[in-house]
């Protein structure tokens, strides 16, 4: 291309993206375009997370909720995505759903957890 | 006297009944056994001709959070809901291997990804340690530990290529196990004796003047050869300022991308059908303009003719993982609850859907029963 000189701007903007081009392509990635930024490091910890409620899904929006809810209970509760509601299953509450598996169909099971509870452990 | 005996022989026939295996589906997803972790801190397997449970794996780490399968096909590498432990599970006799733990006193080390090198001789994991002291907890480095599966212990720390620390890597390896591809800006390639960098694949350079950057958006590996990966890529229009989305095949030993564009890109899934024929993706509204809440579609590819062959909407679930079943005449739409939805390949119609005791928490994998 070195021979070539651009005349209009189309041509002279693709010269410039052409020599522009560089590093940051993330691979492999899985989630769909566009590329998304490194996140931010969270350390494993659910009380490090500031995650939205039950009433808003991770963008703000309402879309990413299950219907019902206690269909993503315990998905988002690993991922200490509903910290807030939820005790803390890595730190302090790790059998607070040990008597239910399926939260839609038998949440009723799902012990309750005080804060005292949680600090004697 | 009499009535008695009729109703123990009515007993006895029902009881029959009840423990002959239930008839296949009229219409099934094939003679395979679908595998998937839950809540109950089980592998549940279910079989594809009847959609009936027919056994379940009971681990011994508790709520899996992550299943692996190993290159044989024979092995799943189990990581726990606390990312501490981890289990190694033989998936023939359904019998747990082994088990292994990096947390000791107070001192936990939470494993935030791995990798089975090919081979299995070893794991690659991405660990971080938290200790309790009596005023606060010490976080410790990030760092790429080499687990020796025949030693059961970590053998080393590889260093970080070009000194580059990563709070998330992305690795595979060839499928012979003799390389190492540390996908970041470019992918470096190393051995896996020393873990030396020995060549790069300059990814982040555009594979044709002009056509920008490559991005590697929904790939699946499940059902390609190792070291190949098919799946939607998006590559850049710096001209016109738009993304295209593009059907593509990795070739990771060759170091090539064979693409072919198929129209503007889009959030889509994407699941390949054994015979590597068809492919489905799921698109699921966020709210957007082009994809509104309440949105759901199934898109068609046809793999072999590199083309997209139809959108259609259904009435879908929010949050949807897609599995296309072993003999490609059926869907498997699960995550996030206890159900897995069934739908026709063919019209997209909802056939029923499978209930399950427990959430599930991991991939689903379907592998044959021998």
């Amino acid at each position: 291309m070195k021979h070539l000189t651009p005349v209009n701007r189309k041509a002279a903007l693709v010269k410039s993206v052409t020599a522009g081009e560089n590093k940051d392509v993330v691979a492999l990635q899985q989630g769909g375009p566009p590329q998304q930024p490194e996140p931010p490091h969270i350390p494993n910890g659910c009380s490090l997370v500031f995650s939205p409620g039950w009433e808003a899904d991770r963008t703000g929006g309402t879309a990413g909720l299950c219907q019902p809810v206690e269909r993503d209970l315990f998905d988002c509760h690993m991922g200490c995505f509903w910290p807030a509601q939820v005790p803390d299953q890595l730190n302090h509450a790790p059998d607070w759903t040990a008597k239910c598996a399926a939260a839609q169909k038998d949440w009723r099971k799902i012990d309750l957890i005080f804060p005292a509870d949680e600090k004697k452990k | 006297m009499k009535r008695l005996v009729v109703v123990v022989l009515i007993l006895a026939a029902a009881t029959v009944r009840a423990q002959k295996p239930a008839p296949p589906l009229a219409l099934n997803g094939g003679d395979q056994l679908m595998y998937i972790g839950t809540y109950a801190g089980t592998i549940q397997i279910f079989d594809e001709a009847t959609e009936a449970r027919v056994a379940d794996i009971k681990l011994q780490t508790g709520i899996p959070r992550a299943l692996t399968l190993s290159q044989s096909r024979t092995k799943f590498y189990v990581m726990d809901s606390t990312n501490e432990k981890m289990e190694i599970v033989d998936i023939p006799t359904r019998t747990t291997l082994s088990t292994f733990t990096l947390s000791e006193g107070n001192k936990k080390v939470r494993i935030r990804g791995f990798q089975v090198d090919p081979l299995e001789r070893f794991l690659i994991l991405l660990t971080r340690s938290a200790t309790k002291q009596i005023d606060r907890y010490e976080i410790g480095d990030i760092a790429m530990q080499f687990y020796d599966l025949a030693q059961k212990k970590i053998t080393r720390t590889i260093p970080w290529p070009r000194g580059e620390e990563r709070e998330f890597v992305n690795i595979r390896f060839s499928p012979d196990g003799k390389l190492l591809y540390f996908f970041g800006d470019d992918v470096l390639i190393l051995e896996t004796t020393n873990f030396t960098e020995v060549d790069t694949w300059p990814l982040s350079r555009p594979i044709e003047p002009g056509l920008g950057r490559v991005n590697f958006g929904s790939v699946d590996d499940f059902n390609e050869d190792p070291g190949f990966f098919t799946g939607l890529f998006t590559t850049q229009d710096p001209i016109q300022n738009r993304r295209i989305m593009n059907i593509g095949r990795v070739n990771l030993v060759a170091k090539t991308i064979d693409l072919t564009p198929i129209g503007p890109a889009e959030g889509v899934s994407f699941a390949m059908s054994a015979d590597r024929k068809r492919a489905y993706g799921l698109v699921q509204g966020g709210g957007s303009v082009q994809a509104p809440i309440g949105r759901f579609e199934f898109w068609a590819f046809d793999v072999a003719q590199r083309k997209l062959l139809n959108r259609t909407p259904f009435d879908g679930r929010p949050r949807m993982a897609l599995r296309v079943s072993s003999n490609g005449k059926l869907l498997y739409v699960y995550q996030a609850g206890a159900t897995i939805d069934v739908y026709d390949a063919a019209s997209f119609k909802k056939l029923r859907t499978i209930e399950m005791n427990a959430d599930q928490t991991t991939t689903l994998y379907i592998l044959p029963r021998k």
